[in-house]
Order: C-alpha cells, then sequence, then structure tokens
C-alpha cells in the first residue's frame, strides 16, 4: 500500500510503486480534471503541483511523491478562490479546455514563484505547456490578471 | 418548414413530473415528410426529448444535440434558444443531449457534429424551440390574469402585463399544459439582442476546475483498458509476436491481435503500457516502408517541375513570362498535414500531390 497525500486528503492506494502519479489521480482517485496527453512530459497537460512546485504526473513514479503535498486542478480551483482560477474565468480563456488544467497548475507554480511575470518570464515558464486551439494570448492575459488579483491581496 | 409538436398528453405529464413541474418542449422536423419521432407510450424509459426546459426555479436548460469540442457549440445553440425565449441569460444552463434521433442532424441524418454545420443547421429549429416555450409562458401568463395574450409581455424571464408580472419559474407549471404552438413568428434580424453579440462561454467554469467530462474521462464499473501497439510505418502489419513477456506483467488479463496491431487489455492504463512494451512484435512494414521525410519532399519537389492540371487559363502567361522586363523566384513550403499520412495509411501508398 502506498500512502499519499492529495488535495489535503490522505489515501491508502495498492498500486505498483513505479505507476506515474497521473495514473493514480485519474484511475485510483478518480480525479479525471488531469489529463493524459503524451504521457513523456512533452505537453504539460498533466501538471500537478508536489511541494508547490509543477511537476509533470505523467512521469512521476508514484513512489517519489509519497509524504509530499499533492495538489491537482481540483484541489486547486475548490471554493474558487485562487486567483489564476478566477482569472482564467474572467479572460474565458479555454476553447476545447482539454489542456488547461495543466496550464493552470504551471501558472499558479509559476505566480507563486514570481508575482509579477513579464511577457517573457510567461512564456519562458509556460513554454512546455501546449494548447492545440492555440490559446496562448488568452493565457498570457490571464496570468497578468491573476498576478495583478493577487498584487491586490486576492480581491478586486 | 418544421412543425413543432407535443409529446403525447400522459408522456408529457409524466415528464413534467419527472422534472419537478416544469416545462419540456419537444419538436421535430419533418425532414423526410415523416415525423422523425413519435409520441411514446407510458411505460416508456423516461428520455427528455426535448430542446429545453424550464424549471419552476426559473433555470432554463438548453439540451444540446452537439458535441462541445472547443467551437463553442455549448453558448451558440442556447443563444439561439434564448433570442426568442425572452429568458435571462443568467439563467441558462446547457445539457449534452442523450442519443436519440430527435437530436439528428437536421441534414445529414444521423446524430452528429462537423463541418462547422451546426448553427447554421439549428439556427431555425432552435429559434422555434425559444419561440414556443415563450408562447406557452405568455398563455399561462395570459390565462392567469384572464387578459387577452397578445396584451402580455415577455422579457427577461419575467411575462408582463401593466403593473402585473409573473416569472417563468412562476408560470413554468401552468405552461407545460398550454398547447403547444403550430406556428410561431421569428424575430426580424434588426431585433436580436444576443444573437451577433460577443457572449461569454457557458462551458468555461467546468473547464477551468477539472469538472468538465472528456471522452477519455468516462468511466463504467468493470472496463478495462487496452493499449495497442502499432506499425511504425503507415499501413504496415503484424507479421508475428510473442505475448509470453506481456502476459506476465500483473494486471495485464489479454493480448489480441485486431487489425491495426496487437492490444493489451489490462486491469488500468499502466499494466497496460507496460505490457505493450514487452510485446516482441515482428513488422511487415509494408510498400511504404521506405517512406521518409526527405524522400516526400523530393517526390514533391520533383512533381512541382512537372507539368500540371490547368485549372484555368486566362491570357498568355508563358509569353509574359518570357518578356518580362523582371522575373522574381520564389519558394513556398508548408508543413506536411497529418491527415494526408492518415490517407496513405488507408490506400497503402505514399500521397502524391494533385496537380
Amino acid at each position: 500500500m502506498i500512502s499519499l497525500k492529495v488535495n489535503g486528503k490522505r489515501y491508502e492506494i495498492d498500486v505498483s510503486s513505479d505507476t506515474p502519479l497521473l495514473w493514480v489521480i485519474r484511475e485510483s482517485l478518480g480525479l479525471t480534471g488531469t489529463k493524459y496527453g503524451c504521457g513523456m512530459a512533452q505537453c504539460g497537460v498533466c501538471t500537478v503541483h508536489v511541494n508547490g512546485r509543477a511537476v509533470r504526473s505523467c512521469v512521476a513514479p508514484v513512489s517519489s511523491v509519497v509524504g509530499k503535498d499533492i495538489v491537482t486542478i481540483e484541489g486547486l480551483a475548490a471554493g474558487g478562490s485562487h486567483p489564476v482560477y478566477r482569472a482564467w474565468i474572467e479572460e474565458d480563456v479555454p476553447q476545447c479546455g482539454y489542456c488547461h488544467s495543466g496550464q493552470i497548475m504551471s501558472a499558479a507554480a509559476l505566480l507563486s514563484e514570481n508575482p509579477r511575470p513579464t511577457d517573457a518570464d510567461i512564456d519562458e515558464a509556460m513554454s512546455g505547456n501546449i494548447c492545440r486551439c492555440g490559446t496562448y494570448q488568452r493565457i498570457r492575459r490571464a496570468i497578468h490578471r491573476a498576478a495583478s488579483i493577487m498584487a491586490q491581496g486576492g480581491k478586486k | 418548414m418544421s412543425e413543432i409538436i407535443n409529446l403525447s398528453r400522459r408522456v408529457f405529464l409524466k415528464t413534467g413530473v419527472l422534472i419537478g413541474g416544469g416545462l419540456v418542449l419537444g419538436v421535430t422536423l419533418p425532414t423526410q415528410r415523416k415525423r422523425v419521432y413519435g409520441a411514446t407510450g407510458p411505460e416508456a424509459p423516461y428520455t427528455p426529448k426535448a430542446f429545453v426546459r424550464i424549471g419552476t426555479d426559473g433555470v432554463v436548460t438548453v439540451i444540446v444535440n452537439k458535441s462541445e469540442m472547443g467551437q463553442g457549440v455549448y453558448t451558440s445553440l442556447p443563444m439561439l434558444v434564448a433570442e426568442e425565449l425572452e429568458c435571462d441569460w443568467s439563467k441558462i444552463r446547457v445539457e449534452g443531449a442523450p442519443v436519440d434521433p430527435v437530436y439528428n442532424h437536421t441534414v445529414f441524418g444521423i446524430q452528429v457534429t462537423g463541418g462547422s454545420t451546426s448553427v447554421a443547421t439549428e439556427w431555425e429549429r432552435m429559434r422555434k424551440v425559444g419561440a414556443a416555450a415563450r408562447e406557452m409562458l405568455l398563455g399561462a401568463a395570459a390565462d392567469t390574469w384572464k387578459v387577452p395574450k397578445k396584451t402580455c409581455r415577455a422579457q427577461n424571464g419575467v411575462v408582463y402585463h401593466g403593473s402585473k408580472k409573473l416569472s417563468y419559474g412562476q408560470l413554468a407549471k401552468k405552461a407545460a399544459s398550454m398547447p403547444v404552438p403550430r406556428k410561431v413568428s421569428l424575430k426580424d434580424p434588426s431585433a436580436f439582442k444576443i444573437i451577433g453579440k460577443p457572449t461569454r462561454r457557458l462551458d468555461t467554469p467546468e473547464k477551468v476546475d477539472g469538472k468538465a467530462i472528456f471522452g477519455m474521462d468516462v468511466t463504467v464499473t468493470g472496463t478495462l483498458v487496452a493499449v495497442i501497439a502499432r506499425c511504425p510505418v503507415f499501413g504496415g502489419k503484424v507479421k508475428g509476436f510473442n505475448g509470453e513477456k506481456a502476459k506476465l506483467i500483473p494486471g495485464v488479463r489479454d493480448i489480441v491481435q485486431i487489425e491495426s496491431g496487437i492490444a493489451v487489455v489490462a486491469d488500468n492504463f499502466w499494466s497496460a503500457h507496460k505490457g505493450r512494451n514487452a510485446l516482441e512484435i515482428a513488422w511487415d512494414e509494408g510498400p511504404l516502408a521506405g517512406l521518409s521525410t526527405a524522400g516526400m519532399r523530393k517526390e514533391y519537389a520533383d512533381l512541382v517541375k512537372t507539368p500540371g492540371t490547368t485549372a484555368k487559363k486566362a491570357g498568355d502567361p508563358e509569353n509574359a513570362m518570357n518578356t518580362a522586363a523582371k522575373k522574381l523566384t520564389a519558394e513556398y513550403e508548408v508543413p506536411f498535414w497529418w491527415i494526408l499520412g492518415q490517407q496513405a495509411a488507408r490506400s497503402g501508398q505514399a500521397p502524391r500531390s494533385r496537380r
């Protein structure tokens, strides 16, 4: 049995230790907000937070995250107050929506390290998150908006 | 011409009860001179054969018969309904339609989304649904107040008559008993308040909190997962394989040869994935075994130098080119689109430019 802490809750899961975190989240926990794209850390749709940092869950063996704080899109969006979640709604960012769980998790990790990113900072930090619909301009706007929300103490 | 029909009286009342006393409307388009569906018997299982539902809480649920793939159809079709319904846009909800002939594409005749046809083919039907529901709500209000219907006015989810007013939620139950109008008149485009105006997507909230269900998120109890090993070359086939090592992976249930390769069936994705990687397969790479980007590029470059088919000719371009004072030469290349590879796989031939 593997013990995991996801979105503040503890889980005991019976999976082989090399199973990528993504499949534990999706199949064992039923949290399907985190998506599967390439399976080789090239597209970013599977991004979650491990101890506050953006991690590609499709290549992170579950054994490597035991005892750490894991947050998925469901955890970040819970309560609806996270600045990035709010900014994504206010800018009406998604088109098909498939990549946006990962985009939001990467954006939130960026802002926790760099609360006032420039366009160049955003492009660099977000370059690993692919959007086939091409919503990059709105993603950038939403990150700036989230930064403003945070600068105003989370309020707008 | 579309004709709006009521479900049979008994079913209509039954569905009314099932949705908590609201208004349910079903419509059909007699495109092939027959009704797409008939009224079902009272013992038939409940299917919401309708495009709009108005609850006693005033919530207007539009049942969208198209797949939302990012094109915005979960917003655009409700806009068509709401334009004529004169409802409060903030009370609009969307529900994906179940499978039923009533939800078929009005032209293609099957339940399908594609070809940039959704708004064009639902343009009339969805507006008529909204207009019919509005007329029934107006009728319910007129009946309540004992005034002529034409002296009542619907606006933003409320019916008014002089100083009197009733909300759609208050009227929903009574409206369900009103006759469905046989004919409705639609607005002149100059009166549109919603259609043609920038409108926020209704599906954004569920796409940013992880709740939106995509195809691969659907789970059915007891479902196994299959991962397929495919030939690395389009058009290739399995010559032979050994699945013994794959079968030893915990969780792997079966190894099955299928048209497109070898499928490893397992209890979960990771077991299937590891099983797929443990397969030993000999491929017959087929006629495209030597296909390469460099080879294809050369083939196309060579084809460009050969005479093509003339689509249209005007004037004397050869002479104009030969006598031009100044000649410019440029080469343009566009990315090779994946669908050509798909077609190549199907025909077993390298794609050729059509010239």
